[in-house]
């Protein structure tokens, strides 16, 4: 109900606000006004239970519903009415400021219990009772102000008022607190104030750290349940275990009802004990009126019998005691006779109400009881006289056998709620048992232990519906958590598996060691035995075996041809779908001759996809029945796809290395092209022009036909080389002593240079070893004969079976080279190419000194370079 | 023929197997005489202003000065000095070049050493002389049909431009803050003059004839 009230600026909640303090106001003033007062067990202080509405109601509804609820509650007292108002007043303001902004926004639960309980004390001292007593100040007569005696009045009617409230204020406190409790934390909310200042708790998740049976591998959990306290650290010893069982029992439901039902026993048992009082006293102050009526009769008919006074006197006397009076009164209302020793002032005829007074005159006999003083009178008329026989009995006599019946009530009545409540009690706590289990239960179940279990048929009704649906619910719950972490660890294997396939493919760029590695780590995963890779031919749409496991190659290929024809492989290919073949298949049936030789059983083909294309394939096969489950096929595609990217990525690297080989070898070829033209043309003038020259001078001649012979050598060898770079597999096979020679006699053709070679050794060079002297000493002679205007070139050539040297050195016009870029001269190029099998190439040069260029590689430089 | 001066003949070619083919040449014949030897542009211009040859054989591809700019600043410096291109490439472009720059003949690597000859000497007399080939690169451009597209406005090469980059009339409307209407003009203005029906064929057609840049 809180809820929508509390918005502090909303007219209609304040109106509500008021509504609700103004009920609890008339509350506290029906209590007042019904006379429900509760006499204090022991004591002689009556109390009554106003103070409960008056307190929370106040509480509640903050100070404006604290000033109306006090001014219901302090407008009805018997005699002092200002100074009541006032005090009770006070009393709301204190209760509406201070429960919101000393209690409820600060404490917590179960402090909040032992504040509000202060509150109520402070309530009644600090407010309540000096307000009593500044009203009763205000109300004195002027005459009275004097500092010293007013201090002195305030203090001892403080103190009277204060003793006299000690009691209610216990009770006042502990009922409070009791209702405190009983109620769901949610109505401890004021309803003024607005929502804007929220209690200041503080949030402190409950971690868990759970070991797996069997593994004791540490599990932490997320904190899933939160719980609100000020103790981040758990709390040790004694006093702190008490604090938890405080905290524990009073969060639950049963504690509640215990203490709802006490209280609620506790209303019918006050308003019983109320009534019965009243029924009981006026029972005996109907008995003992009668009784004393009887009396007073029997003196009336005696006293005229008796003419001697002291007779009469004597009559009186005996019929006297500690509580009554009688004696005989005139027409005009004085005593005329009493009984010895009592005077005529005691008789309190005086102090009889006048109504009293009328009545014992009014010549009829009666009883009249004053409800003020509790005194009796009984009057009975003497015949033929005009006294009036009178007894008068003070109210002590009765309070006494009242006070004493109330008292063994209460006992009686404090023994049966405390039984109720133990009984009450128990009998909760049993039928709250298997909620409690439940509850327990859902705590675990909450924390993320599934492995609680509930058994039902311990349970009935309504309960063992809710323990079946939960046994239900945390079967299921158990279930669905373990599916979900075996897919989580399915799926991490399936990762790990990809990312070790990934790894394994990605070490190399050659194409046969990418799949032969990818076939290997594929049969690992799958725990299959047999296995081949393929590449695709794009055009041809043909297989290529590039590597097998657990069959020969020859198999493979035989299989592999097989397959093509039969047209068994492409269609899957061509889809990018995973093929199982098994025994039984048209397919198996198609290639049974084959297999059937290697006893394989089952065949899968798995297509190597890259940007939606097949690239190439693998084919698992197994010498066993097996069956292959869905999620393997699927693991099966991702490998394809992975292994896929690898091949095409091997693919786009062979296919740049060969574009780059191709454009360097086409750049050689038309520079060579270019010379043989040159050489030919060269070599066809002096021809053409040889006999004249001859004619003319036949030394000369004989010089030209000795030029021609060398120009047409020349030509042959660079013919030769031109072959070489259209046939580059002839230069790893020819000597290189060879190759040199020929590239000298096509440089001293072409460049009119002469070039002497000289090899030392026989020992074989790996081959790219050999192409890069070869392409060094190329670009080398090939500088000389653009550049150099060099008149001699020296070339050597040391193979060792470890290191392999070029030398080529020219007495031209050599070059600075710091002037000249590495760009320049093809320079970078036989770098590159010295640098790319570990060898290591200086150009020395000075400008008019001739160039020398050597090329030096070691097995050792070799072998690193290839690491 | 002996009274008469012989042929002052300057070789500039940067292959030495050439120069050296050629001056067996020139001694053959008595009315030429070689007066120099050069292996690129600038040595050829040195030369001539040395030995102020009549003739100069001036190969075209060479390092440093080309022969097409050696030419050039021969002719312009040395008016009498004739050149005649001597190379191994018949390609239109380089023909053109030779002549424009003032080259009086144009042969190719694979002449007689006859036709040679009488090509120094009608060059000495201010006659031309084409190689086959050479006549054959020039004819062809002469009577090759005019480039298409060269009549496409400045405007239409823009559209051309936008429409190579792939872009469809809206865009191409938005690039030129235009009407879409004003495009699909351009565009089929651009389509009739260059003679093709699709936009793809235009695209191809300015591709290869580089009608944009």
């Amino acid at each position: 109900m809180s809820e929508q009230m509390v918005a502090r600026d909303k007219p209609s909640a304040v109106i509500a606000t008021m509504f609700i303090a103004t009920i609890f106001g008339l509350g506290a003033l029906a209590v007042v006004a019904a006379g429900l007062t509760i006499p204090i067990p022991g004591t002689d202080v009556v109390t009554d239970p106003r103070e409960l509405f008056a307190t929370i109601g106040a509480a509640l509804t903050g100070p404006i519903g604290g000033v109306i609820v006090g001014i219901l509650a302090g407008i009805r007292e018997p005699v002092v009415v200002l100074p009541s108002v006032i005090a009770h007043v006070l009393g709301g303001l204190w209760m509406g400021f201070a429960y919101r902004l000393l209690v409820y926004e600060r404490l917590q639960t179960p402090r909040r219990f032992a504040g509000w309980a202060a509150l109520v004390l402070a309530y009644y001292y600090l407010i309540v009772v000096p307000g009593f007593v500044i009203g009763q100040a205000i109300t004195l007569p002027a005459s009275a102000l004097q500092i010293s005696a007013l201090w002195a009045f305030l203090r001892e009617t403080y103190v009277t008022i204060a003793v006299g409230a000690t009691p209610e204020a216990l009770l006042t406190a502990t009922v409070t607190t009791l209702v405190l409790i009983a109620v769901p934390r949610k109505y401890h909310r004021p309803l003024w104030g607005g929502n804007g200042k929220r209690p200041r708790y503080i949030a402190v998740p409950d971690k868990r750290v759970e070991r797996r049976p069997g593994t004791g591998e540490a599990r932490e959990f997320p904190p899933s349940v939160y719980s609100y306290g000020h103790n981040a650290e758990p709390r040790r010893g004694l006093a702190a275990g008490t604090v938890e069982l405080a905290r524990h029992i009073k969060g639950t439901l049963a504690w509640r009802l215990v203490i709802l039902l006490t209280l609620m026993s506790f209303l019918p048992i006050a308003v019983m004990v109320i009534f019965v009082r009243h029924t009981v006293a006026e029972a005996l102050i109907a008995l003992e009126s009668r009784d004393t009526l009887m009396q007073a009769r029997q003196l009336a008919t005696e006293v005229p019998l008796l003419a001697d006074e002291a007779v009469i006197q004597d009559l009186l006397a005996s019929s006297s005691d500690e509580h009554r009076t009688s004696f005989i009164a005139g027409r005009d209302g004085q005593p005329m006779v009493l009984p010895p020793n009592i005077a005529a002032s005691a008789i309190a005829l005086a102090s009889l109400t006048p109504n009293t007074l009328r009545n014992v005159l009014s010549g009829r006999e009666g009883t009249t009881s004053e409800k003020d003083s509790g005194v009796i009178v009984a009057y009975s008329p003497i015949p033929r006289t005009d006294a009036v026989a009178v007894i008068v009995m003070d109210g002590s006599a009765v309070a006494d056998s009242i006070q004493r019946m109330e008292s063994a009530t209460f006992v009686q009545l404090g023994a049966s709620l405390l039984i109720i409540s133990i009984v009450g009690g128990a009998l909760i706590w049993l039928v709250m048992g298997p909620i409690r289990s439940l509850t327990r239960a859902a705590g675990q179940i909450g924390a993320g232990n599934f492995e609680i279990e509930i058994d039902p048929s311990e349970m009935e009704g309504e309960l063992a519906v809710l323990a079946t649906a939960f046994a239900g619910m945390t079967r299921q719950l158990r279930e669905s958590y373990d599916t979900l972490e075996r897919r989580v660890a399915d799926r991490t294997q399936e990762l790990a598996t990809l990312n070790s396939i990934s790894a394994v493919v990605s070490r190399s760029l050659d194409l046969a060691e990418v799949l032969q590695a990818a076939v290997d780590r594929t049969l690992e995963i799958v725990n299959l035995e047999v296995g081949g890779a393929y590449r695709l031919d794009e055009e041809t749409r043909s297989l290529t075996l590039l590597g097998h496991r657990g069959i020969s190659e020859e198999f493979a290929q035989q299989a592999t041809y097989l397959a093509q024809e039969k047209g068994i492989v492409l269609p899957g290919l061509r889809e990018g779908q995973t093929v199982v073949v098994r025994e039984g298949d048209p397919a198996f049936e198609a290639l049974s001759s084959c297999l059937e030789r290697e006893r394989l059983k089952t065949l899968v083909a798995v297509p190597l996809m890259a940007k939606g294309k097949a690239v190439g394939l693998i084919v698992l096969a197994t010498r066993t029945e097996r069956q292959l489950s869905a999620q393997e096929l699927s693991l099966l595609a991702a490998i394809g796809q992975q292994v896929g990217v690898a091949v095409e990525n091997a693919r786009l690297y062979e296919q740049a290395e060969e574009a780059a080989v191709a454009a360097e070898r086409s750049r050689l070829a038309r520079d060579l092209h270019d010379a043989v033209t040159q050489t030919l043309f060269s070599a066809s003038l002096i021809a053409e022009v040889l006999p004249r020259l001859w004619e003319r001078s036949p030394v000369e001649g004989r010089r030209r036909l000795e030029e021609l012979r060398q120009l047409t050598r020349g030509a042959l060898a660079e013919m030769r080389s031109l072959l070489l770079e259209l046939r580059p597999s002839t230069l790893t096979e020819a000597a290189p002593g060879e190759l040199l020679r020929q590239l000298a006699e096509a440089t001293s053709g072409r460049a009119r240079v002469p070039v002497s070679v000289t090899v030392e050794g026989q020992a074989p060079m790996p081959p790219d070893v050999k192409i890069a002297f070869y392409r060094i000493a190329q670009e080398t002679l090939n500088n000389i004969a653009k550049h150099a205007n060099a008149s001699q070139v020296f070339m050597s050539l040391n193979c060792r079976p470890d290191s392999v040297e070029l030398r080529v050195s020219d007495d031209g016009r050599g070059f600075d080279r710091s002037r000249v870029s590495s760009e320049h001269l093809g320079l970078g190029i036989m770098n590159e190419r010295a640098e790319a099998i570990g060898a290591t190439l200086s150009i020395t040069s000075q400008p008019g000194h001739g160039t020398q260029v050597l090329v030096r590689w070691t097995e050792a430089q070799g072998g690193k370079a290839n690491v | 023929m002996s009274e008469t001066n012989p042929i002052r003949v300057l070789i500039v070619d940067d292959h030495a197997v050439v120069r050296s083919g050629l001056s067996a040449f020139l001694m053959a014949f008595e009315d030429l005489e070689l007066v120099g030897e050069a292996a690129s542009g600038a040595e050829a211009l040195r030369l001539c202003a040395e030995r102020r040859p009549d003739v100069v054989l001036m190969d075209l591809v060479m390092p440093e000065m080309d022969g097409a700019a050696a030419t050039r600043a021969i002719r312009q410096a040395f008016p009498s000095a004739q050149v005649i291109a001597l190379t191994s490439f018949k390609e239109e472009g380089l023909v053109q070049a030779a002549l424009q720059a003032g080259a009086i003949g144009y042969l190719l690597k694979n002449v007689s050493a006859d036709e040679l000859a009488g090509a120094i000497k009608s060059a000495r007399l201010g006659r031309p002389t084409l190689s086959p080939e050479a006549a054959a690169a020039l004819i062809q451009t002469a009577t090759r049909t005019a480039t298409p597209g060269f009549d496409l406005t400045d405007r239409e090469r823009e559209v051309l431009a936008l429409m190579i980059e792939g872009l469809n009339n809206p865009d191409i409307a938005e690039r030129l803050v235009v009407s879409r209407s004003t495009v699909k003009f351009h565009v089929s203005s651009i389509l009739s003059k260059l003679g093709v029906s699709s936009r793809t064929e235009a695209v191809a057609l300015a591709l290869q004839n580089h009608l944009v840049n």
